[in-house]
């Protein structure tokens, strides 16, 4: 988790999928709260629920696809859907 | 409990629906139980319409793999309504879920969903575990009676594949249907707890997933590898391109002589005269010469079904992603593309999946681009005239294989130069609902040979069928202007003659002569009338030639390599296809857009022909 100061106030942002690094392992803790509501429930029939282990097994070069590992399938996300799903490291 | 299907129903035709995720085997499960051949959906979107077959006295009917029942892109919409239109249909007696054995936490999540609605409306239903050859090659036995208590309904553990468990599940099913037993008692609909309940399931019954993961990963490593992952996609594409020319030949060759020799055949039993002329020119000439490129869509369509039945297609979109972003498409337009190079059609139907509805506006606009199959003819038959037969490497690489590989990177770049604009000038950009990309990658398989054989055979039929009637016409029309008032001057003074002459200033810049002008204005009905239609029109001026030999017959008479470069980049850019057009109005639900690229194409490929034909 990083801390970061912005114009003195300090606000904690949470690890997404998205940092996750290859080969690493992480339990999901939840989804943001921005995303629409069809999003979020195709995201948890994917398998993107909390406590699930996700890990990652390739990070396609120039900031490309993820793929990673969950619940026995293999799913391959961009940037925009790893930055929504909120893990804990 | 009464139920709504009941005994005066028995008799009337009774209907089983099978119901399930993409690639959990369930068209090769349809197959099996139908006995009907047809095609196995590796990838979403494939299996667009329903199919229906036969059972004994059962209707079986196939839908298309849906994620869920909360529809996501347009083609999930088209399954999930058909869901429910059959779920409020009288006809329909039982409800077959197929679950993928090695992935049952997932296909349980829409499972459950099915079962509570299977309930709500009253229908029977059964659970079938599809690919447990899967699960047993890794020493997993899923209990069956047990799965079957929790779920309150009955669950069938069988392999489409191998056979095991089918026979017990066709002896059962008609009982299935006539018993409503089945209906199932304890369904939750709460969205979380459906999730929560299949994982608890899984977890309990399903196999270990990392056995089977592992092997994938193996494989991925390779395929999906930064830069090796890249080299094996290109060189997987141009062997794609090139054994479309060199596997073909044989088979070409074969037509091509069968052809010849059933014209000799045919003429020498017929007394000459207008008759024999017309068999011969019009028949033989023109609709023969299109039959010889059949072989390559074959070839063509083998390919694709079996990258697609592997499982490798998901992974080209994948790799496909990040460039294809670049030009303002997706990863998923790929598999559009890709089966764009066998028919516009499909290909334009297929891109429903791309949920995001610009780009997917963009992928369909750009998809005529790619070289279909109706290009094929021209291609072989220009290449023919123009390019030498070489070949290096023991004939995997030929030069007349590498012009091909050219012309589909023509079109290729045209589309992506295209997107590109399209994307940078904000078009459609009103449609700002824009949706992340998320692709399953599924397992690595064998394909199934008879599935594959079926999808073959079904593309030349399909083909065929399509072109033959209008070709046909084409021919004989061209061949009536052609060879009426008879002869003294030829064809140069046939009715077509003077039509010709009459546009042939629109074609002086590209280098061609008023022949070429009558095929070219032809084939914007469909490209490979091109062929059919020159075909026709050397028929009639060489009576005693070869009729199969057009290629030969155009050498002769020397057109120009630059008018012939020049042809050949006209038809990777026009858009001539009735069909296509048609196709793009329906799917846009815009006339503008789609004569809009008839126009736009076409002046492009104008241009571009002048072009090429003045610098060489």
């Amino acid at each position: 988790m990083k801390i970061v100061l912005i114009c003195g106030q300090l606000i904690m942002l949470q690890n997404t999928v998205w940092e996750l690094p290859t080969k690493k392992s992480a339990k999901i803790v939840g989804l943001q709260n921005g995303l629409s509501v069809a999003m979020s429930n195709r995201l948890k029939e994917m398998g993107f629920c909390d406590g699930e282990t996700i890990s990652c097994l390739k990070q396609c070069p120039f900031n490309g696809p993820k793929v990673v590992e969950l619940g026995g399938a293999i799913l391959s996300i961009d940037k925009e859907i790893a930055q929504n799903i909120k893990i804990k490291m | 409990m009464s139920s709504t299907v009941s005994d005066n129903h028995k008799s009337a035709q009774q209907k089983v629906v099978l119901i399930g995720r993409p690639n959990s085997g369930k068209s090769l499960l349809f197959n099996q139980l139908t006995g009907l051949q047809q095609k196995v959906a590796n990838f979403p979107g494939v299996t667009v319409e329903l199919k229906s077959g036969k059972m004994k006295d059962l209707t079986i009917v196939d839908f298309p793999g849906t994620y869920s029942l909360h529809s996501f892109s347009q083609d999930e919409q088209v399954a999930v309504d058909a869901i429910y239109k059959a779920l409020d249909s009288d006809e329909t007696s039982l409800i077959v879920c197929v679950l993928d054995a090695s992935r049952l936490e997932r296909s349980l999540v829409f499972g459950l969903q099915i079962q509570a609605l299977a309930k709500k409306h009253n229908k029977g239903f059964v659970f079938v575990i599809n690919m447990i050859d899967d699960a047993l090659r890794f020493g997993h036995e899923i209990d069956v009676q047990g799965l079957s208590a929790e779920l309150g309904s009955p669950v069938f553990a069988l392999s489409a594949k191998t056979l095991i468990g089918l026979s017990e599940f066709q002896q059962a099913l008609p009982d299935l249907v006539e018993q409503q037993t089945c209906t199932p008692q304890n369904v939750s609909e709460n969205h979380d707890e459906v999730i929560t309940q299949s994982r608890h399931l899984a977890y309990k019954y399903g196999m270990n997933a990392n056995v089977v993961l592992k092997q994938q990963n193996k494989i991925d490593q390779f395929l999906l590898h930064n830069w090796l992952g890249g080299i094996a996609f290109m060189a997987i594409m141009f062997l794609l391109f090139q054994s479309i020319f060199t596997w073909a030949t044989p088979l070409m060759d074969a037509v091509e002589s069968g052809i010849g020799i059933l014209a000799t055949f045919v003429s020498g039993a017929l007394p000459e005269g207008v008759i024999n002329d017309f068999l011969n020119d019009a028949i033989f000439g023109g609709v023969g010469s299109f039959l010889v490129f059949v072989p390559q869509i074959m070839v063509l369509t083998f390919i694709i079904g079996l990258l697609e039945d592997s499982g490798y297609l998901a992974r080209a979109a994948l790799i496909c992603h990040k460039p294809l972003s670049f030009f303002g498409l997706s990863g998923r337009s790929f598999i559009p593309y890709l089966s764009g190079h066998a028919c516009a059609i499909p290909a334009i139907m297929a891109a429903r999946t791309i949920e995001s509805p610009r780009k997917r506006l963009i992928t369909m606009m750009t998809i005529p681009l790619m070289s279909c199959s109706a290009r094929l003819p021209v291609y072989a038959l220009l290449i023919a005239v123009f390019i030498p037969q070489t070949q290096y490497l023991g004939g995997l690489v030929n030069t007349q294989g590498m012009v091909f590989f050219g012309l589909y990177m023509t079109g290729i770049m045209t589309a992506l130069i295209v997107s590109f604009v399209m994307d940078k000038m904000h078009f459609a950009d009103g449609d700002k609902s824009e949706m992340p990309f998320i692709l399953e990658l599924p397992s690595y398989r064998l394909p199934h040979w008879k599935p594959l054989m079926y999808r073959v055979f079904n593309s030349a039929k399909y083909f065929i069928r399509r072109a033959a009637p209008v070709i046909f016409m084409v021919a004989v029309g061209i061949w009536f202007l052609g060879y009426f008032p008879i002869h003294e001057g030829g064809l140069e003074n046939s009715y077509l003659g003077h039509i010709g002459h009459f546009i042939e200033p629109l074609f002086e810049p590209l280098g061609v002569d008023w022949r070429y002008g009558v095929a070219i204005l032809m084939s914007f009905l469909a490209r490979e009338v091109f062929v059919g239609t020159l075909g026709t029109l050397f028929g009639i001026e060489g009576a005693d030639e070869n009729i199969a030999g057009l290629a030969a017959n155009i050498q002769n008479d020397g057109l120009t390599f630059g008018a012939g470069m020049g042809l050949l980049i006209f038809y990777v850019i026009a858009l001539q296809c009735v069909a296509t057009v048609a196709t793009i109005k329906a799917e846009t639900g815009s006339q503008k857009i789609a004569w809009g690229l008839v126009v736009g194409y076409g002046a492009l490929a104008y241009l571009m022909a002048f072009i090429v034909n003045s610098i060489f």
